[in-house]
């Protein structure tokens, strides 16, 4: 036992000096999280702004001009195309000059001013945009909102429907998308680190030399696995330490949470990663086979578009991906600070596809091997 | 005809050129060996001729086209095959001969009549419709041969086709070869297989870029003619002694156990009996025919010898630093049994590579296993070193049980792969530290150990160098020093000296004999007839079966006719094989 | 008789065909990645809201409290749950249970009884950025519906308007049934043409130079227009069987409207494809190590695909170096164009447009390749 302590200590210190010493695998490390950094903190976004919008004001009144100036002063609209015909309006449409059209009709002052009546607008969307234009409509519907509650007639103020926007005031994208990016990074690290690396071997031709040591099968993934763990860990802690420092976001929940976490979903991963490497026999194999899973895991995980909107059996279908339970236990921490319950129950399916993770890529690397 | 003029070429970022202008003529009508250890630039100027390398300087010209500039020329008359045989492993046998056909516009109502010839000469008519990568590696050399053969080339280029390969299946690629090509073909053939060069007609002999001989094998061979000698009536313990001591001495230049013999070149010729008056107390020497390898080692010897410092490390054994102690016959139980394979089978679905594979070796003992590619003899070599698991029966390192206690039978080997297997990125002394500590040296043995393998293998001059820049020889030299840190009680070779200069292999072979008298079993498997020379048994395997066992001087001796009164190894090793095949046939 | 160099051709796409079909990395690409794409595509985003799950506080235990509820929960968009105080309510915000709170004060429907537009509070998660936009709005709607409702039932004066209700008609032009779905498998087509014509492409030629038949056959008398010929015009076709594929899967599958006509759709789906390839064949001219050329293959053909496209994350939101990068990825035109073809028809003035610059990119691309290609090694 003490001397099979010793043999996984020993391979997990040669796993991080040959990374270390190695050009690529510092690379491999560093460069990765940085351009993901830069990339979605500053590129991906599905914030809507600086878009163009065309209106078509048919109402000579006040009240329509007026609209029209609280349209324009919105940040979201970069640019207002006033159109003057319906056909003018299609066609801005159709080619993608403008993402929506709003449409004030004749009637519209005169509804504004005769209670009991309801002016209308008219907002037609591009269809094609799917996140535009939901979103882009929903600001309409709110411009129009707030236009109409500045008293125009005798209305008691202060009266009605009360919005406010909890853990994001100011809905930034980039707080929005935080959990997120720590969470991709530490995926793409940890699945780097491990889908090459038995593969690697194997093509070094050091793999041989690996197993007839008196290293067991066992001890090999054991100790493959927890030096990426190691790795991937200190890459997290990394991004941790910048997000808490860099963008001033507080870590809203205990430490120990996040570690615990962070440590039981980086072994989920890096185990998936062993599997696939230890199932291929090239490094290019491997990455195509990290590939085949990241993108899928990352995209079914509510990154892009929330998991409630997926059809139910699919919802249950994701059950068993760890990037889900782990954004739920990071959007916990970093945004909303959700109580330490909520999120510790997060922990247990991680534990168990950690698990199961594990003895796949054990039992796989086992078979592989005879 | 080929001309090569002051033939450089210098690759981006090296320091040393690959080829050092090249000055050489090859005449068609004859095989041309190009010859040499690997990094010997042999691949160069190979690819130099097809026009897939342009030269730094210099020029070539083939059959009156230049190289460079009339490439699409002599490609339309060039038969190529690379290195890994250039075949397409999703493509049956048909399919990749008919695509080289149309390739090189083969006409179509030639096309049946060439293909038939082919795969009749190559035996791969049965197996035509089989893909590729399904083909045994003999076959998949026959093929490209066939490939590169299919509109009958006037320049035909083979890169290394002997490589990896079985003697049988060499002596076959050979027939081909010298049946195939027309009377005024031009065959260049490469190799890092001395022997292999015997056979051909020219050779051009390259050591690190640099032509040390152009002309017939024979001619080579000439240059140590009356100094190469035979000596006979020694024990299997006094043979690795003397030879040992024989290296060292000035007069020597080579010296090597060969059966039950010792071979010994000099420096300068002798007559049978100052040999055996000056050097062996009056046993009874024999002159012999000095073979290829035998010139090259003169040359590299006389050369080594006028540079003061050898700035090739390849050539490595020159150095007084990094020749292998000398400790001689430590006491050990010479019957002790120390690997042993008992009724080792291993079954892959339906087909069973290695079936009741039996042997022993015992302290002290070489033991070699050879075969045939596909065989079995790896399956076999890959069970008793861990790296498969028995379908049935078992094998035992010193009496652990690799089937029970894997680890404890691992733990009491060394083990060194034929491609070097270490950490590229680490350096000599991390790669000594992780497996002694995987070995389980402690702190103090391990440093105690590391520190003296540093100094034995001449190591130190490389500290800092990630062993994956370090020279073919060295990097060798690590591997060993690796395999052998934990003092394992048995040594598992496999192919160890592919590729390396005769020096370099001679020095490995002294480190090797060295550990056998202290009493190390060691296991080889090999192609090299000459690796096979070192052992003291030899087991034969054939259709996953062990068909023969015995010393090399026994199997020599059952191969021993009438047409054939002197066989080498390899005659014996094929006849052995043929033989075996027949008897499988008329069970069948 | 043909030409020997259309001879060679021809054998050079005839094994690149035979290659596809035996090798399972290939077919991997191929076939199984289109298939993974459009499902995720197809069902696994969605930006549909509906059934957002929110919570209701009420203090104020009254009918018309609980009618308001009811109008909250009435609606396709949320799933409303029920908290006896504020307190739960909020705490089941934070730990993500609901996306919003809705707080109904205990003075709500005497505000009501007195003719008073009552007033009510909502709470947003603001973590889900657009999903916070839009649920503000359902709830807003929500609650200007429930005031009509109110006042239509009381007497149309009974109750005064709190504010101004502006009533927005929203139509959602070429998507009617507003469904994601419709534009963003469309949007993932563009995302497996360029995986097929780039990074299939870098990965066969990486295999040849591996197993050394690059090598065999640049020593055969294979010119370089037939070299380049002779990959690209495979990956072409299979991508083109590949648009083929997607269309139908779309279509038949899942449900997406085909308003445009199919030389619409292939014409923009070659042009397309000749860039994907060209850049895959540029790719493993320029890179020597495979290994990197296949990283760089799969990084090049997914990501700009992904994020240029405009299909899930807003070009428009991104910073001008990066929207002015945009243009240069054939993505960015092709998603449109696709998603034009599907859901719009052919509007030839906006798919030429979009056709002429992925055009010029792929001559770009090609004319390096072949500038780039050499018959040596090095």
């Amino acid at each position: 036992m003490f001397e099979s302590i010793k043999r996984v200590l020993l391979l997990i210190r040669k796993e991080l000096t040959s990374t270390m010493s190695d050009p690529v695998g510092r690379v491999v490390l560093f460069i990765p999280p940085v351009v993901q950094f830069i990339m979605f903190s500053f590129a991906i976004s599905q914030e809507v702004v600086n878009t163009r919008v065309a209106i078509l004001n048919q109402d000579v009144g006040v009240e329509g001009a007026s609209l029209m100036k609280s349209f324009m002063v919105e940040p979201v609209f970069k640019e207002i195309v006033n159109v003057t015909s319906y056909r003018e309006l299609d066609s801005a449409l159709e080619n993608q000059r403008v993402i929506a059209a709003i449409v004030i009709p004749q009637d519209f002052s005169r509804r504004v001013h005769s209670p009991g009546e309801t002016p209308t607008i008219q907002v037609t969307l591009d269809g094609r945009r799917a996140n535009g234009a939901g979103a882009l409509g929903g600001y309409v519907q709110q411009i129009a909102a707030r236009f109409g509650a500045t008293p125009k007639i005798e209305t008691s103020s202060e009266r009605g429907l009360i919005v406010r926007r909890w853990f994001n005031p100011n809905a930034i994208a980039r707080v929005a998308f935080m959990p997120g990016l720590v969470c991709i990074i530490m995926t793409t690290v940890g699945m780097i680190v491990s889908a090459t690396s038995i593969a690697r071997e194997r093509e070094l031709g050091s793999f041989e030399q690996l197993v007839v040591s008196p290293l067991s099968p066992l001890e090999i993934v054991i100790g493959k696995a927890a030096s990426a763990v190691a790795l991937a860990t200190i890459s997290a802690i990394v991004i941790l330490l910048l997000v808490v420092f860099g963008f001033g976001t507080p870590l809203l929940g205990p430490l120990w949470l996040f570690m615990l976490s962070t440590a039981l979903y980086l072994t989920a991963i890096i185990c998936v990663g062993l599997f696939i490497s230890s199932i291929s026999t090239t490094q290019q194999q491997a990455t195509l086979g990290l590939f085949l899973f990241m993108p899928p895991a990352i995209m079914l995980s509510g990154f892009a578009t929330p998991v409630e909107n997926m059809p139910e059996w699919l919802q249950f279908l994701t059950i068993p991906n760890p990037v889900r339970w782990e954004l739920i236990v990071l959007k916990g921490l970093l945004t909303r600070g959700a109580s330490v319950r909520s999120i510790a129950i997060c922990l247990v399916p991680l534990a168990l596809v950690a698990a199961t993770t594990f003895s796949c890529a054990a039992f796989m690397f086992k078979r592989r091997m005879e | 005809m080929i001309r090569f003029e002051e033939t450089t070429k210098i690759f981006k970022g090296a320091t040393r050129p690959a080829l050092d202008a090249l000055t050489a003529t090859i005449q068609p009508g004859k095989i041309t060996g190009v010859v040499g250890p690997d990094g010997a630039g042999k691949t160069t100027a190979l690819r130099m001729i097809a026009g897939l390398l342009k030269p730094t300087s210099g020029r070539i010209e083939v059959f009156g086209y230049d190289a460079t500039r009339d490439t699409r020329t002599i490609r339309s008359f060039l038969g190529y095959m690379p290195q890994k045989f250039g075949l397409y492993e999703d493509l049956s046998v048909l399919e990749n001969l008919t695509l080289y056909a149309k390739l090189r516009n083969l006409p179509r109502s030639q096309r049946r009549s060439q293909f038939d010839k082919l795969l009749g000469f190559t035996g791969l008519e049965r197996f035509q419709n089989r893909l590729a990568r399904r083909l045994s590696g003999g076959m998949k050399q026959k093929l490209g041969l066939a490939c590169a053969f299919v509109t009958t080339p006037r320049l035909l280029i083979l890169d290394e086709p002997g490589v990896g390969v079985d003697p049988l299946s060499r002596r076959e690629l050979w027939r081909m070869a010298r049946e195939l090509s027309g009377p005024e073909t031009i065959v260049l053939w490469s190799t890092s297989y001395m022997d292999e060069a015997g056979l051909c007609d020219e050779t051009l002999l390259l050591n690190e870029g640099r032509l040390l001989f152009a002309g017939k094998p024979q001619d080579l061979s000439a240059r140590v003619r009356n100094r190469v000698f035979r000596i006979r009536g020694y024990s299997a313990l006094e043979r690795r002694r003397v030879v040992t001591n024989l290296s060292k001495n000035a007069e020597v230049v080579d010296a090597t156990i060969q059966g039950d013999a010792i071979r010994v070149s000099f420096r300068s010729a002798l007559s049978p009996e100052e040999v055996s008056n000056r050097f062996f107390n009056g046993r009874e020497a024999t002159s012999t025919d000095p073979c290829f390898e035998d010139g090259f080692i003169d040359i590299l010897r006389s050369s080594a010898s006028l540079r003061a410092e050898p700035h090739s490390h390849a050539v490595g054994a020159g150095s007084s630093s990094s020749a292998p102690r000398v400790v001689v016959g430590g006491r050990f139980d010479r019957d002790e049994v120390v690997v042993e394979a008992r009724k080792l089978t291993k079954r892959f679905g339906a087909f069973t590579a290695a079936s009741e594979i039996e042997f022993s070796i015992k302290r002290g003992e070489i033991f070699g296993l050879l075969g045939p590619n596909g065989a079995g003899k790896s399956t076999s070599f890959k069970m008793l070193c861990g790296l498969l698991k028995p379908t049935s029966g078992d094998g035992f390192v010193s009496g652990a049980s690799l089937r029970r206690s894997s680890s404890e039978a691992r733990k009491r080997l060394g083990y060194m792969a034929q491609k070097f297997s270490l950490y590229p990125n680490l350096t000599a002394e991390q790669n000594l530290e992780f497996y002694g500590g995987v070995y389980g040296l402690d702190f103090r043995e391990r440093r105690r150990k590391i520190e003296l393998a540093l100094d034995e293998y001449d190591l130190r001059r490389y500290s800092g160098v990630a062993s994956g820049s370090l020279p073919l020889g060295y990097k060798q030299r690590l591997a060993l020093a690796t395999a052998t840190l934990h003092s394992p009680v048995a040594l598992f070779l496999d192919e160890p000296t592919s590729g390396v200069d005769p020096l370099a292999r001679r020095e490995f072979w002294r480190r090797v004999d060295q550990f056998a008298s202290e009493g190390v079993a060691v296991l080889v498997t090999t192609h090299f007839m000459d690796e096979a020379e070192y052992c003291d048994q030899i087991a034969l395997i054939l259709g996953g079966k062990k068909i023969a066992q015995g010393t090399p001087e026994a199997l020599k001796e059952r191969a021993r006719s009438r047409e054939l009164p002197n066989p080498t190894l390899e005659d014996a090793f094929i006849q052995l094989i043929q033989k075996g095949r027949e008897t499988d046939d008329a069970i069948a | 008789m043909l030409s020997p160099k259309f001879e060679r051709l021809l054998a050079l796409i005839q094994k690149e065909w035979l290659q596809v079909f035996r090798d399972p990395s290939a077919l991997l690409v191929a076939f199984v990645l289109p298939i993974i794409m459009l499902f995720i595509f197809g069902f696994g985003l969605s930006f549909d809201a509906k059934h957002v799950k929110i919570g209701i506080a009420l203090e104020d235990r009254g009918s018309s409290a609980r009618a308001f509820w009811n109008t909250f929960d009435a609606t396709e968009y949320f799933d409303a749950a029920f908290y006896g105080n504020r307190s739960d309510a909020e705490q089941a915000l934070a730990d993500g249970d609901v996306r919003a709170v809705i707080i109904v004060p205990n003075d709500f429907s005497e505000t009501l009884e007195r003719g008073e537009a009552p007033s009510a509070q909502a709470l947003i998660d603001g973590t889900e950025a657009n999903l916070s936009v839009i649920v503000e709005a359902y709830a807003l709607g929500a609650y200007a519906k429930f005031l009509t409702r109110e006042r239509m039932e009381r007497g149309s004066s009974a109750i005064a308007p709190a504010a101004g209700i502006i009533n927005v008609e929203t139509q959602m032009r070429y998507n009617e049934s507003r469904m994601t779905r419709n534009s963003l498998v469309p949007g993932s087509i563009v995302l497996i043409l360029a995986m097929i014509g780039t990074l299939l492409t870098t990965l066969v030629v990486a295999r040849e130079w591996e197993r050394g038949t690059m090598e065999a056959t640049l020593a055969t008398a294979v010119g370089k227009f037939e070299m380049i010929l002779g990959k690209l015009i495979p990956y072409f076709l299979l991508g083109l069987g590949a648009a083929t594929l997607c269309a139908v899967v779309a279509k038949y599958a899942f449900h997406v409207p085909f308003r445009g006509s199919l030389t619409a759709y292939y014409l923009t789906a070659s042009v397309f494809l000749l860039a994907a390839t060209g850049q895959g064949l540029l790719i493993s001219t320029v890179c020597r190590d495979q290994t990197i050329a296949s990283s760089i293959a799969l990084l090049s053909s997914f990501l700009p695909n992904f994020i240029f496209s405009g299909v899930l994350f807003e070009i428009d939101a991104m910073p001008l170096v990066l929207r002015a990068l945009s243009y240069l990825f054939p993505a960015r035109y092709y998603a449109s164009s696709l998603q034009t073809i599907f859901m719009v028809g052919d509007a030839w003035t906006f798919l030429v447009k979009n056709m002429a610059a992925i055009g010029a990119l792929a001559s770009i691309l090609l004319v390096a390749t072949v500038v780039k290609t050499r018959s040596r090694l090095e």
